[in-house]
């Protein structure tokens, strides 16, 4: 079978599908829906906090079925495990712990535990140890440098604006989420106030998004298939460098910046491709 | 427009399709159905700002993926989706219909991530970093659940052999670049 035969394939399975039958009030029972989950949610916080507060204190330290955490007594340090929460175990909103050591997301049996009205749980271990909920829609988080501030492309915790779709940003000291436009976070810069970011509403292009004032700055639009995953700030911060087989780019303050695998052009404003042979 | 009348009026235009891509990722009218109705539900709070975002059926779109995982992950884990009776191939022996039950019954076994990525790139025709952005994911995450899904639709039906393992997808439009 030929790749022409497995769409087909797809396309001769997807048309025995029958339109779905739709209840007529479809719109009231998704703003009742709506209603019930943010209730609910709120009432599950409230019981969270009281159990966290009259049983255990407001800052459980260490993992379900481990042993505790012991903060690092002077240098900055990252744990060696990290285990499974406890299902009490406060959220971000609820206790912030300050900057973080680790941030554990992705797929398993915690991540998928959402009674509320997220989709996700990722987990905070703060450098004091303290374990910490984050609750959020995308399961895909960037920790800053500084361990201060968690970027996600959806919402996070207590988002202002529970309809807010764009990128949001959680300072673990305050517990505290801002929202900013419509963007994928790529990567943070090493002082933690500058965030890379990808914006596909309008194509797909590369953008700085200044935390602190929420000015956006356009870097460069991507042409093929970049891989932005790759993307990082060198360690002065001054530049960005992407390197895949791929498609690599070198992005440099605004001029030419040759590189092994390509280059780009800061007054065109184009990627171009790497040369067609070694050294060309 | 009032968000409800722009509502309907997107559900009256998008079900049809919206159905195709939830039957192939759940293989079963009912629970293609149900994907459908829930997507809807949980877009209705947001509508207003999807519409004002400028392109609300990629935000649909991506909804329907997450809750088709996510249906996955708080049912167990089903590996195995029942695959509809009437997909028999009892009554037509031709080779298109036998392919397309392969493929279908191959779909069914894969995790819901790696069906998810093979429809948005082989159904749906996208890019990898368009079927990152649709799951939300980063796009070298898409690379794996491909070229596994892909190695498990070759194992799984072997007609589907000629697909070699660890090669990058390349879905319609890209054949059609090359071309």
């Amino acid at each position: 079978m030929t790749e022409a035969d497995l769409v087909a394939a797809l396309d001769r399975i997807a048309g025995r599908a029958r339109p779905a039958r739709l209840p007529d009030d479809l719109w009231a029972r998704g703003r009742r829906r709506h209603r019930r989950r943010l209730a609910i949610g709120a009432s599950v916080a409230a019981v969270v906090v009281a159990l966290v507060v009259l049983v255990a204190g407001p800052a459980l330290p260490g993992p379900f079925g481990h042993r505790a955490v012991a903060p690092a007594d002077r240098d900055p340090a990252v744990p060696s495990e990290v285990g499974r929460p406890w299902p009490w175990q406060p959220t971000v909103a609820e206790a912030p712990p300050g900057p973080a050591a680790v941030l554990v997301d992705g797929i398993g049996p915690f991540a998928e535990f959402t009674p509320t009205s997220h989709d996700q749980r990722s987990l905070a271990v703060g450098v004091n140890g303290a374990y910490r909920v984050i609750r959020n829609d995308d399961g895909e988080l960037l920790l800053s440098p500084d361990g201060r501030y968690v970027a996600s492309r959806s919402t996070m915790e207590e988002t202002p604006d529970w309809d807010h779709f764009g990128t949001s940003i959680l300072d673990l000291n305050t517990g505290r989420v801002r929202t900013f436009g419509e963007m994928s976070p790529v990567a943070w810069s090493p002082d933690g106030r500058t965030l890379l970011a990808r914006i596909t509403s309008a194509g797909n292009r590369l953008v700085l998004l200044d935390t602190t004032t929420g000015a956006v700055r356009p870097l460069f639009d991507l042409v093929g298939r970049v891989p932005e995953d790759f993307a990082a700030f060198s360690p002065d911060g001054r530049s960005r460098s992407d390197c895949n087989a791929a498609w690599p780019v070198r992005a440099h303050g605004g001029t030419t910046a040759p590189s092994p695998c390509g280059s780009w052009t800061g007054v065109t404003r184009r990627v171009t491709p790497p040369p067609a042979t070694p050294g060309g | 427009m009032d968000p409800a009348a722009s509502f309907e009026g997107y559900v009256r235009a998008r079900t049809a399709a919206l159905s195709r891509i939830a039957y192939l990722l759940t293989a079963d009218q009912h629970l293609a159905e149900d994907l459908v109705q829930q997507t809807f539900l949980r877009v209705v709070p947001r509508w207003a700002r999807v519409v004002a975002a400028g392109d609300p059926d990629a935000y649909v779109r991506r909804v329907l993926y997450h809750q088709h995982i996510s249906q996955w992950r708080r049912t167990g884990r089903r590996r195995d989706l029942p695959v509809d009776r009437a997909e028999s191939p009892a009554p037509d022996h031709s080779d298109d219909v036998a392919a397309a039950v392969s493929v279908q019954r191959a779909l069914a076994r894969l995790a819901p991530r790696q069906r998810a990525v093979l429809v948005l790139r082989y159904f749906e025709d996208l890019s990898e970093a368009d079927t990152a952005a649709v799951l939300g994911i980063r796009v070298g995450t898409v690379k794996s659940p491909a070229r596994v899904g892909l190695a498990r639709l070759r194992a799984l039906a072997p007609e589907l052999a000629p697909f070699r393992p660890g090669a990058d997808p390349a879905p319609r439009r890209a054949r059609t670049e090359a071309s």
